[in-house]
């Protein structure tokens, strides 16, 4: 069955069991075309059993999966010529060097046979994912980060339409995940980006959307902004001197949902998350209006992806 | 870079990757080390052996006895480790990534390991053999007939039908079984037991065994009476043999395709 004009990735209600374990749950996914998607979830969430269920490494025990519109286990070479992939820990034959791997790699696609545009093309993504000079390295003697890189660079090797990257930025230093975001931000413009990671700064910093997994499901799904969500809720407010009583005061209101201080030199921090955002307009004047303290700043507490990721996968802890 | 999906998709550049390593200095010093082997073998059993009688044509049955062997193990060592430990490592589940189909990778593996064997251990050490042999012969002060090169070259070709049987013999257990030890150990007890010498039963005339181990009225095997002018085996084995590297490759590619990498 194949839907043209769709989202690059499709997926609905998807099931993997690995005997009694549940890897996947029900899991729902949209993939927007041109999109670069940050891929998140804890351990264990089924992120990689999602990936190879998309490359068709794996097969899926209930629901569907479509890349390019077409089922995605059964699509053959002809949609996987459209698509890179990196494997989460990549192997590559040991003995080979990173030039041979690349070029066994183009000479997989149909048009990768000419010796020429073959060398070019080898010669680019060496330098891009910064193995220059190393092109001679065996496999076996490369770093975990050298390692990394190659697999994008094979991953890049076919110019696909469609990035799929798990865990591209393991095993990296904090140089080489920023050259990983960099690389990454520089294919968007002719390439979809599916990519899993743990590192919530990179999400936040190159993606366009992202999802949160969770125990084999799809727990929240949208921009970052979305996923953010309008932090009306929530206020910092910095006082100095003592505000007596005025915690265990506004504590029991019902617009309150929950007080945190914490000493920031000689002032006191305040977080005081709304119950009912429409409530915001009380909360200033009540800690103006208090004796004995000043309001030194007052502002909507910054949300980061971390905050409303850790929310998001909280519930879990449970199951 | 578009391709159509095929059964064999991507066959060519894979079939030529998985040659690589056959290639190049890694198989240059393979053929090398391999030769020597072979040849160093035969020639201290060869000239140190005053007993022989029929001279060219025993020392000719020594040659493709131990050409056979070398190669008979060698297949399956050099086969049974890529494919057990590509699935194992996940290099099988990246090469499929590829616009590859599953069948291109078991039929790629099997041609490809058979060719290098073939040419590596079969063809040139006992093309070398062939250099030396009768003229060895001679400095003993035999003067036997050259043994004829098209036969001689047919009978190096039956051995590496013989090694594709077990390169794709492996191939087979090694998709199946996922695991080294497992795989070489079952390899090595079918080696004895599908080339032993079966003879008098209806269905011997169909084991591969027939074209190598069976011996003949002259006491030699039917490979080395062959190069000097008798009949082949039976040409059932042949077909057999064909055939059963046909059903092995099958059933890999069978599995294969239903394997989560």
């Amino acid at each position: 069955m194949a839907k043209s004009g769709g989202p690059i990735i499709e997926v609905n209600g998807l099931y993997k069991r690995y005997g009694k374990v549940k890897a996947l749950r029900g899991m729902d996914l949209i993939v927007p075309r041109g999109t670069v998607f940050g891929f998140l979830g804890p351990n264990g969430a089924g992120k990689t059993t999602a990936m190879k269920i998309l490359m068709g490494l794996v097969s899926p025990t209930r629901g569907e999966a479509f890349l390019f519109g077409r089922d995605a286990f059964h699509a053959g070479p002809a949609v996987r010529s459209r698509i890179g992939y990196l494997p989460q820990d990549p192997e590559f034959h040991p003995d080979r060097t990173v030039r041979e791997i690349l070029k066994f790699a183009g000479r997989l696609y149909s048009g990768g046979w000419n010796p020429l545009v073959l060398r070019k093309r080898v010669d680019a993504l060496i330098e891009q994912v910064g193995l220059a000079g190393k092109g001679r390295r065996r496999v076996r003697a490369l770093s975990g980060g050298e390692r990394q890189r190659l697999g994008i660079a094979q991953a890049l090797i076919g110019e696909p339409e469609l990035l799929i990257l798990d865990e591209p930025s393991a095993g990296l230093d904090p140089r080489g995940r920023r050259e990983v975001i960099d690389l990454i931000d520089d294919v968007r413009q002719h390439t979809t980006v599916f990519y899993s990671t743990h590192i919530l700064d990179d999400v936040q910093r190159v993606s366009d959307a992202v999802a949160v997994v969770g125990g084999g499901r799809m727990l929240a799904q949208g921009s970052i902004g979305e996923i953010l969500g309008t932090p009306v809720g929530t206020y910092t407010a910095m006082l100095r001197g003592k505000p007596d009583g005025l915690r265990e005061r506004m504590v029991v209101e019902p617009w309150v949902a929950s007080i945190d201080t914490a000493k920031r030199g000689e002032l006191e921090e305040w977080t005081v998350r709304l119950a009912d955002a429409t409530a915001a307009g009380r909360l200033l004047p009540l800690l103006a209006n208090q004796k004995g303290c000043d309001v030194v700043e007052f502002h909507l507490s910054d949300r980061s992806l971390e905050d409303a990721y850790l929310e998001i996968v909280g519930g879990l802890h449970g199951e | 870079m578009a391709s159509k999906r095929r059964y064999l998709a991507g066959f060519g550049g894979y079939l030529w990757g998985e040659l690589l390593p056959w290639l190049g200095w890694r198989g240059l010093l393979r053929i090398l080390v391999w030769t020597g082997l072979v040849n160093l073998v035969l020639y201290l059993d060869v000239v140190t052996d005053w007993d022989i009688g029929w001279v060219t044509l025993e020392s000719l049955d020594e040659a493709v006895d131990l050409v056979w062997l070398f190669a008979a193990l060698g297949a399956i060592v050099v086969t049974a480790g890529p494919v057990v430990a590509e699935r194992r490592r996940g290099t099988a589940g990246w090469v499929v990534s590829k616009p590859v189909s599953r069948g291109t990778y078991i039929v790629g593996k099997v041609a490809a390991h058979s060719l290098g064997v073939a040419v590596s251990m079969v063809f040139i050490p006992g093309l070398v053999v062939y250099q030396w042999l009768p003229g060895a012969e001679h400095a003993r002060g035999f003067a036997p007939p050259t043994p004829p090169f098209g036969r001689y070259l047919i009978a190096l070709g039956v051995i590496a039908l013989l090694t594709t049987f077990l390169v794709a013999l492996v191939v087979m257990l090694g998709t199946l079984l996922k695991r080294r030890g497992p795989v070489t150990g079952i390899s090595f007890f079918l080696l004895i037991f599908i080339f032993a010498p079966v003879v008098g039963y209806s269905w011997s005339k169909y084991t591969p065994g027939m074209l190598i181990n069976w011996q003949r009225p002259t006491g030699l095997t039917p490979l080395a009476d062959y190069v000097f002018g008798s009949r082949l085996g039976p040409i059932e084995a042949v077909w057999a043999t064909a055939l059963a590297i046909v059903a092995f490759t099958g059933i890999a590619v069978a599995a294969f395709r239903r394997a989560e990498l």
